[in-house]
């Protein structure tokens, strides 16, 4: 499990790429909450290369929007694919964070 | 017909041992990876939950046999944890609402959308829960 930030306007980007499961959810947590308690607002999860993610991961997703969101912040998720779209669907995942195609999707609904 | 069996102590080591057996039997008989996925996905959730809540973090066994044909992975799991029957338990509603949402009804709702079938019985102290995922 590998997790890059970038900075993109005022956005961070969190490049999240491998599997997200029970085995690396407390490491992956532990920066999710960092990143939440961070200086951006804005956050968005961009999981073009996440191949996996189970309930683990998705408590750990919740956990940091949740800490955003009661830090006046957002957090967003954009470019799931296979399996971890599938995920997010069939958990109903996506009806509590908004799920985006791209990137520009997303910053364009940040920024509405 | 591929058939495997695996018991394992029910402690914080058998998620990762759990997948990466079912990744080799996968692997071995020809499965697709969506398959794999979603069978492993299954597996994670039942086993973290015999080791939480099952036996809640005390010491305990349970075993998973796999069968495997040309038209479904079934997968049995057998532990003598408390009774939970994941096909009746409840989910937590979803109002969409993130700050009120509880954490947990996740990985419920994964069993129960990606099986095909879930079958659940109670045999004297044994929990047996079968997963069918069709090919």
């Amino acid at each position: 499990m590998k997790i890059e930030t970038r900075s993109v306007y005022d956005v961070l980007v969190v490049d999240m790429s491998g599997r997200l499961d029970s085995m690396s959810s407390g490491d992956a947590g532990d920066r999710i909450v960092d990143i939440a308690r961070g200086e951006h607002k804005r956050v968005l999860l961009n999981l073009e290369k996440l191949e996996y993610v189970s309930s683990a991961g998705l408590r750990v997703i919740l956990r940091g929007a949740k800490l955003l969101q009661g830090n006046r912040g957002e957090l967003k998720i954009c470019n799931a694919n296979g399996l971890v779209r599938n995920v997010l669907e069939t958990s109903g995942f996506n009806s509590l964070i908004k799920v985006y195609d791209t990137e520009k999707e997303a910053f364009s609904a940040f920024a509405a | 017909m591929a058939h495997a069996r695996i018991r394992l102590a029910a402690d914080e080591r058998a998620v990762a041992l759990v997948t990466s057996w079912l990744e080799s039997f996968c692997n071995r008989h020809r499965l697709s990876r969506a398959v794999t996925d979603v069978v492993c996905l299954s597996l994670e959730e039942v086993v973290s939950n015999i080791v939480e809540h099952g036996y809640e973090r005390q010491a305990g066994r349970f075993s998973i046999e796999l069968h495997c044909d040309d038209r479904a992975l079934s997968v049995v799991i057998e532990d003598q944890g408390k009774p939970f029957d994941p096909t009746l338990a409840a989910i937590p509603h979803d109002d969409g609402i993130l700050a009120s949402r509880r954490e947990g009804g996740f990985g419920l709702r994964l069993v129960r959308g990606l099986m095909d079938d879930v079958v659940y019985q109670r045999a004297g102290a044994m929990n047996r829960l079968k997963l069918v995922k069709l090919l």
